[in-house]
């Protein structure tokens, strides 16, 4: 795998961490706007769970099409 | 019919169900190790998410969880958090891990850590932090367990007497080496563990308060401190961050996740599960919905323990079926006692294998060993039960500190895979000097800032490794090192 992949994935990874703490959930901290019916902050989490689901699904898709790579 | 007698009736029943399977499965639970994870050949990924989301269901997830979106509100999205973020560990270090121990035959985290260092000493501090940090993880599912009976028969087995009833399941269990919860059994009851928890979660609020947004506006109304951070109980960002990182980091840590890395047959297999691991997140959300509901229902006599909300929600409130509140009793009690087997054994073989084995069982025979494990499993569960009996006030706090005593082993693991240049007495510095900071500042000190004591000895961890390595050079009788990595 090459460079860029890997600086991709790691990207993925910090981003999707600093969302869920501090300082990227300080943006989220509110109660307006509900989103299917929940608080902003709940949606929020739920929101980057997928994000993060999404990112590693495609990274291990490109990681092992076609191949069988450790 | 009396409804309690349906409820006990139901719980029994299960539960002498479970346990029948768990002894009949007596002698497979090596071979089915391996066909947990790398299973995933066979049965695809579906099924393999099933099997894996029953051990996420705990008594932590049923009891701790709810509690803490009860008691704190918005503070207990950390759970999601932290649950989400630790496939990325499994990602990074999880393909590794496994050609590694394919390659050697590595079982116990030890293992690795003594092969790695060569040196024993190192493998058995491994081992010590290892089975510290599962003695708290197993007190949960006890005391859990303890709650559940006690709220199953109204009282009639008390707090004491039902965790002492977990702690003698979960030893015949282990005992009679028929770690039950594995392959199909576990896939069974993690299908029915996701369908009561959606059930309840879905059913609570719209029997409560006409569905899940109407919840939330409610709460909007009445006590909005609890939807947004930092919670009803004033829970800082800096405590909140920290513990969500301590808690994704150190989750790789564990010993019995640990050892289920050696068993896969490939990398591509772990870095499946990993893919598929931040969904087990969505399972536990109608859990913490439940929480949410019983801030509006208990808000003039708050629960005396806040662990208790789901099972008073259930019990009391929502008014359901005798035979829906038997099923979901036996089905949390079920998870409760097979994770807890799961983790008794692992502890057990660690203490056994990683501690025990060079120090006063060197050169023990196969079956001095079995049966130490054995006896290890009777003792260290004893214990738990005990901690148990201390009655914890939160079993997510209880969790939060096992984990900031786990991530420790976080540096060396490190150092076994990726950083060769790493000396065996730099890491055992900064795992001793990580683990007795924690340790005083969760028993002595208060943690500076408020955050997460773990995280504080985590840095001086990394901080004592790093100037170990610079500023200690190895001493002029060490021999030129001809192993390779």
């Amino acid at each position: 795998m090459n460079k860029t992949y890997h600086l991709l994935t790691g990207l993925h990874f910090a981003v999707c961490t600093l969302a869920m703490i501090w300082p990227g959930a300080l943006i989220a901290n509110r109660i307006e706007p509900t989103v299917l019916g929940l608080p902003f902050l709940f949606f929020w989490y739920i929101l980057w769970m997928l994000i993060l689901f999404v990112g590693m699904w495609v990274a291990f898709v490109v990681r092992h099409r076609g191949g069988r790579h450790e | 019919m009396n409804d309690s007698f349906i409820v006990v009736g139901i719980t029994l029943t299960y539960l002498a169900l479970v346990l029948w399977v768990g002894l009949r499965a007596r002698g497979q639970e090596n071979s089915s190790l391996e066909g947990y994870v790398a299973g995933g050949r066979h049965v695809g990924v579906v099924i393999l998410f099933f099997i894996l989301g029953a051990e996420i269901f705990s008594a932590f997830a049923f009891l701790g969880a709810p509690g803490w979106s009860y008691q704190h509100g918005a503070p207990a999205f950390y759970i999601l958090a932290y649950l989400s973020l630790i496939p990325i560990t499994i990602w990074a270090m999880g393909p590794r891990v496994a050609k590694l121990g394919r390659e050697r035959g590595y079982l116990t985290q030890g293992d690795m850590i003594t092969d790695h260092y060569q040196s024993k000493t190192l493998g058995m501090l491994a081992g010590v932090i290892g089975v510290l940090a599962l003695v708290p993880y197993l007190t949960i599912q006890i005391a859990g367990a303890g709650l559940l009976f006690q709220a199953a028969t109204d009282g009639l087995i008390p707090f004491w007497l039902g965790a002492l009833l977990a702690f003698l399941v979960v030893a015949a269990y282990v005992f009679c080496s028929g770690l039950n919860g594995i392959g199909w059994t576990n896939l069974l009851q993690g299908i029915m563990m996701i369908v009561i928890a959606w059930f309840l979660g879905l059913s609570i609020s719209e029997r409560l308060y006409g569905g899940v947004g109407e919840m939330f506006s409610q709460i909007q109304l009445t006590m909005p401190e609890y939807l947004t951070m930092p919670g009803a109980t004033g829970m800082n960002w800096g405590y909140f961050s920290t513990a969500v990182l301590v808690s994704a980091f150190g989750g790789a840590m564990w010993p019995h996740l640990f050892m289920k890395f050696y068993s896969a047959d490939s990398g591509k297999t772990l870095r499946k599960v990993s893919v598929f691991y931040p969904l087990y997140a969505y399972l536990l959300v109608p859990l913490l919905f439940i929480g949410f509901a019983g801030i509006l229902t208990f808000s003039d006599t708050p629960l005396e323990r806040s662990d208790t909300v789901l099972l008073r929600m259930v019990m009391d409130v929502a008014n359901f079926s005798p035979w829906v509140i038997g099923l979901m009793l036996s089905g949390a009690l079920a998870a409760a006692m097979s994770t807890g087997a799961n983790l008794a054994h692992t502890a057990a073989v660690v203490l056994v294998r990683d501690v025990f084995g060079p120090t006063m069982m060197k050169g023990a025979s196969e079956k001095a060993v079995v049966s130490a494990t054995r006896w290890s499993v009777l003792g260290l569960s004893l214990i738990a039960y005990l901690f148990a009996l201390a009655n914890p006030s939160s079993l997510v706090l209880l969790l939060l500190g096992a984990y900031g005593l786990i991530v420790q082993l976080f540096p060396m693991v490190i150092g076994a895979l990726f950083m060769p240049q790493l000396r065996r007495a730099s890491v055992m510095a900064g795992a001793l000097f990580g683990s007795l900071a924690y340790l005083l500042m969760e028993f002595a000190w208060s943690s500076p800032l408020g955050w997460h004591a773990g995280v504080w000895a985590m840095l001086l961890n990394v901080g004592v490794v790093t100037a170990w390595q610079w500023l200690v050079k190895p001493a002029l009788t060490a021999p030129t090192s001809t192993h390779s990595h």
